[in-house]
């Protein structure tokens, strides 16, 4: 008998509700006890003692971009792999060899992006 | 408790569910608080030291004096940051983290959920909790948050990859990414014998989605002094570091299901322990598993780290499904 | 079964192949060089399977994948263009793109007519959509190739943020009409459509999914409503990329156009009252006219107004994609022959037209309008070649141009449009003016210098190829008809309620 699909999320629901409301209940627990006693100087930006300078809202370069792309199309690829790899017992030879090309051509993706440099932190 | 996902939902048995799930949640922040001491004890004997040994015999209500302190620490919000992301972050790091206990399955009958994409919603909801990090990093306008915020965003599109795909030659074994069958199809041999490559790579990984030495550069003391969380104090920093040990233990948990056959024993002969217990010891030895390498390895640069698993993680996953893939094949006779 | 894919995995291959070879190429122009003579090689060993496949109609990959008469015709139009693009490309690689993305310029070309080809053999909806954004994508970055020249990195930003609300309104509409058929194959949707009733629950719906799809790939043909991103990214983008907009990128997107209006929606009929049967071509053609007819009069009138020669052929060819609509909105039997004729001789002249203007463009350092003057006295082979191509762009009785039009003027008149097929007179007569401003240059104004102008080899190929095609299309165009009814028998099409093949 299949289980009712609903209660399986129902279960989740609740899950996500504890797991929001445990840090709410701490928050009000430790607001009733904790002191209150915030000036100017305290409420400061910390860095290092000194005075901070400017604000850290700032943009990011781009080579931490080229990171975000490969990324984003190794994780479609992944989502992709993932009902192959659950039917591979069923979808037989063909779908191999397709996953096979699949693949060198992602791989293919993957070394072009080494020797670009693109995987280098620089 | 997994039957009752497949009868008819009443008042009573919703009660029942609140209170299972109330129970996991307390025996988590037991462990967590038992875990932190464990750390520092064990960290103290690697090192030659003593350890907590003060509050309470062997020092063993340490943790729970320190919670006491965080309890009724202040906790302000500084002047520049964003407030309403600066209090969301510490909730988005720590529930997701819990949430993915969800499609934990305890042993074949003990599971909250019984979810058919199981693997996948782990892998989807547990990545989140870097939102949690990022968005706390920003919204506190400090440059060590920042940086820490960021090599934690770096940290988790690098290897969220590798994580995955090595994570795939399991369900290629299994034909399924439903946990409980995943278990199930370990019945004759533990996953870590036909897939060690696949089972080192997700260590590595899950490694470095926990943010645990040796990749723990998202709040490395030395250089940024605590990463993402330097502007918080208080119960908010307390939360951001319960949320980061119950991930500790929900990674053994799941380490433990993927390659160490879950509740299931290393021999039939030893069937009358129950499954609970089993997994129980395999979940605990991979969440204490990186408290012994915080003492082993020093921390690598965020360069090695980013072309650590481009460069060899992935590829050798992409080698790892492949070979899989091909020997399944062979073996199998797949028309 | 035949190898029906062979085309698209040699491109493929090829394309592979080619950035592979610029990567062990790094540092040796040499190399890169190279480069593009493989581009070049693959795209004739590319040619040869497409030729030995005429005549097949042939599904494969359940039933995503479709070779027919109409297929194979925007196949050679694909890869002929992506040829003598490649040829001027390869010629003109001091045209601002740095030298180390040599490999990738070719790659990429041949990545975009893979997406071409793509589009060209889909039945389904999803592998349409894949080969648009292959050939969109790529397209963007080859635009941008220039990457110390500020015009084109605008022109490439424009081109990314208009293409991708293009896209937008394309998958918009691929969303109402999957989800009202229930089905992505582009054949299916035609016959769930034709089901009792559909139409009457769902017609005006499907209106709605009919012209997002078909606006949303008119931004590939360039013509009204999605036609302002031509000028500024044809100006900025190297020649021969432009070339390859202007031709290329145009004949998939008509492949596009076609094969969803002829395949999934034009043959629909259904009662929508007792006793009144309406079907779907002659309900939708007023809409489709009027933007076919805006399309010439916006090209050609602000074509006018143009100095920059690049920027007067994006204007151009915003008219001709006026022209090309025509059939589509008078719909008739010959209606496939018709496009597909004026394609090719459109992309013969354009591709001459571009080589010369890339060349003229690297010596005198401008696409004004008078780096043109006195070319006759520095080249006169090539001015002759010249006056060829636009008098056929320009439809000047008895050239190849002429007949394309004189084709698609007969298809208007049987359809009994006859305000479309005025509207094509008369704005090809406005069109003289501005084909001839440039004639009037190369002609009869004096240049700065007397210099002669030397043409390298490859850019002279390209011309040599364009004048000898466009004159056999002149002087046989019954012939080149026929050959490619037969060819490219595209009755096919017309039969999708006799079973799909």
């Amino acid at each position: 008998m299949p289980s009712l699909y609903w209660y399986n999320y129902l279960v989740v629901v609740l899950f996500i509700a504890l797991g929001i409301g445990l840090p709410i209940v701490a928050f009000a627990l430790s607001r009733l006890l904790r002191p209150k006693h915030a000036y100017a100087e305290k409420t400061t930006t910390y860095e290092s003692g000194a005075e901070p300078i400017g604000t850290s809202w700032v943009r990011f370069k781009v080579k931490y971009y080229l990171y975000a792309l490969l990324f984003l199309v190794f994780d479609v690829e992944t989502l992709f792999l993932y009902p192959w790899a659950v039917a591979f017992d069923r979808v037989g030879t063909f779908a191999l060899l397709e996953m096979v090309i699949f693949l060198a051509i992602l791989a293919f993706g993957l070394f072009y992006a080494w020797r670009k440099d693109v995987l280098e932190w620089k | 408790m997994r039957d009752w996902l497949y009868e008819p939902l009443s008042a009573e048995r919703f009660g029942w569910m609140v209170l299972s799930i109330l129970i996991l949640l307390g025996v988590l922040l037991f462990l967590v608080t038992y875990a932190i001491y464990v750390q520092r004890k064990l960290l103290g004997w690697m090192q030659s030291r003593v350890g907590p040994n003060r509050v309470g015999p062997y020092g063993l209500l340490q943790t729970i004096a320190d919670v006491l302190k965080l309890l009724t620490k202040e906790s302000f919000v500084p002047t520049h940051a964003d407030r309403p992301l600066y209090l969301l972050a510490p909730i988005v790091a720590f529930a997701p983290a819990f949430v993915v206990f969800a499609v934990i399955p305890l042993t074949d009958r003990i599971a909250f959920t019984d979810i058919g994409i199981g693997l996948l919603f782990y892998i989807g909801v547990a990545s989140l909790s870097t939102l949690g990090v990022i968005m706390g990093g920003w919204a506190s306008n400090n440059k060590w948050s920042l940086i820490g915020a960021m090599r934690a965003a770096a940290m988790m599109i690098s290897y969220e990859i590798p994580l995955v795909l090595a994570a795939l030659g399991v369900v290629m074994l299994a034909g399924s990414i439903n946990l409980v069958d995943i278990v199930e199809a370990q019945r004759g041999v533990w996953n870590v014998v036909p897939q060690f490559v696949g089972f080192v790579i997700f260590l590595i990984a899950a490694l470095a989605e926990l943010n645990r030495t040796p990749f723990d550069l998202t709040e490395a003391e030395s250089e940024l002094i605590a990463g993402y969380q330097v502007e918080y104090s208080g119960f908010r920093f307390a939360i951001f570091m319960l949320g980061e040990y119950v991930y500790l233990f929900a990674m053994g948990a799941l380490i433990a299901i993927l390659y160490f056959g879950g509740w299931l024993p290393p021999h039939p002969a030893l069937d009358f322990i129950p499954g609970i217990v089993w997994l129980v010891v395999k979940t605990l030895f991979f969440a204490y598993l990186p408290f012994w390498l915080q003492a082993t390895f020093p921390r690598v640069r965020i360069d090695q780290l980013m072309t650590f698993s481009w460069k060899v993680l992935m590829p050798l996953a992409l080698v790892n499904i492949a070979f899989t893939s091909l020997v399944k094949t062979i073996a199998g006779g797949v028309s | 079964m035949n190898a029906i894919w062979l085309p698209e995995v040699i491109v493929l291959a090829g394309a592979i192949g080619t950035l592979a070879f610029g990567l062990a190429a790094r540092r040796s122009k040499a190399m890169s060089d190279l480069a593009m003579t493989l581009a070049l090689i693959t795209v004739v060993v590319a040619l040869l399977p497409t030729v030995g496949l005429i005549g097949t109609v042939e599904e494969g990959f359940a039933g995503a994948f479709r070779i027919d008469g109409l297929t194979l015709a925007f196949h050679l139009l694909i890869l002929i263009g992506t040829g003598l693009v490649l040829l001027i490309a390869r010629d003109g690689r001091s045209d601002g793109v740095p030298p180390q993305y040599l490999a990738e310029y070719a790659a990429l070309l041949l990545f975009a007519a893979l997406g071409g080809m793509l589009i060209a053999a889909a039945a389904d909806l999803l592998l349409l959509f894949l080969g648009l954004e292959l050939l969109s994508i790529s397209s963007y970055v080859l635009v941008g190739l220039k990457k110390t020249h500020l015009g084109s990195t605008e022109a490439a930003m424009k081109y990314v943020l208009t293409g991708a609300t293009a896209t937008a309104v394309f998958a918009f509409g691929m969303s109402y009409a999957i989800g009202l058929t229930g089905t992505t194959d582009v054949y299916q949707i035609g016959q769930t459509m034709a089901d009792a009733g559909f139409m009457a629950r769902y017609g005006r719906l499907l209106f709605v999914a009919f012209f997002f799809l078909i606006v949303g790939a008119f931004y590939k043909l360039a013509s009204v409503p999605f036609y302002m991103w031509a000028p500024d990214v044809y100006q900025g983008a190297p020649t021969a990329v432009t070339a390859f907009l202007a031709t290329v990128s145009k004949a998939s997107g008509m492949a596009l156009v076609v094969r969803l209006f002829l395949g999934s929606f034009a043959w629909v009929a259904w009662e929508a009252q007792p006793n009144v049967i309406k079907n779907f071509w002659s309900e939708s053609t007023p809409y489709i006219a009027a933007l076919s007819a805006l399309s010439m009069i916006v090209g050609n009138v602000l074509a006018l107004k143009a100095r920059d020669v690049k920027r007067m052929f994006a204007y151009s060819s915003v008219a001709h994609a006026g022209y090309l609509i025509i059939p589509l909105a008078a719909v008739n039997p010959m209606m496939i022959d018709q496009i597909v004729f004026y394609l090719l001789a459109y992309l013969l002249a354009n591709v001459g037209i571009f080589a010369v203007i890339d060349q003229v463009g690297r010596d005198r350092g401008s696409y004004d309008l008078s780096a043109f003057s006195g070319l006759y006295h520095r080249a006169p082979l090539v001015a002759w070649a010249l006056l060829l191509f636009f008098l056929s762009l320009a439809g000047i009785p008895l050239t190849m141009g002429f007949f394309g039009k004189l084709n698609i003027l007969l298809g208007a008149v049987w359809g009994g449009h006859f305000v479309l097929a005025g509207l094509l007179v008369v704005t090809s007569v406005i069109s003289y003016v501005y084909y001839f401003a440039v004639l009037k240059q190369v002609f009869m104004r004096p240049g700065t210098t007397e210099r002669p102008l030397a043409f390298s080899f490859g850019t002279a190929t390209v011309i040599a190829l364009a004048v000898l095609g466009t004159l056999l299309g002149s002087l046989f165009p019954g012939e080149v008809m026929r050959t490619m009814q037969q060819a490219f028998d595209a009755v096919q099409m017309f039969g999708i309620y006799q079973g799909r093949l």
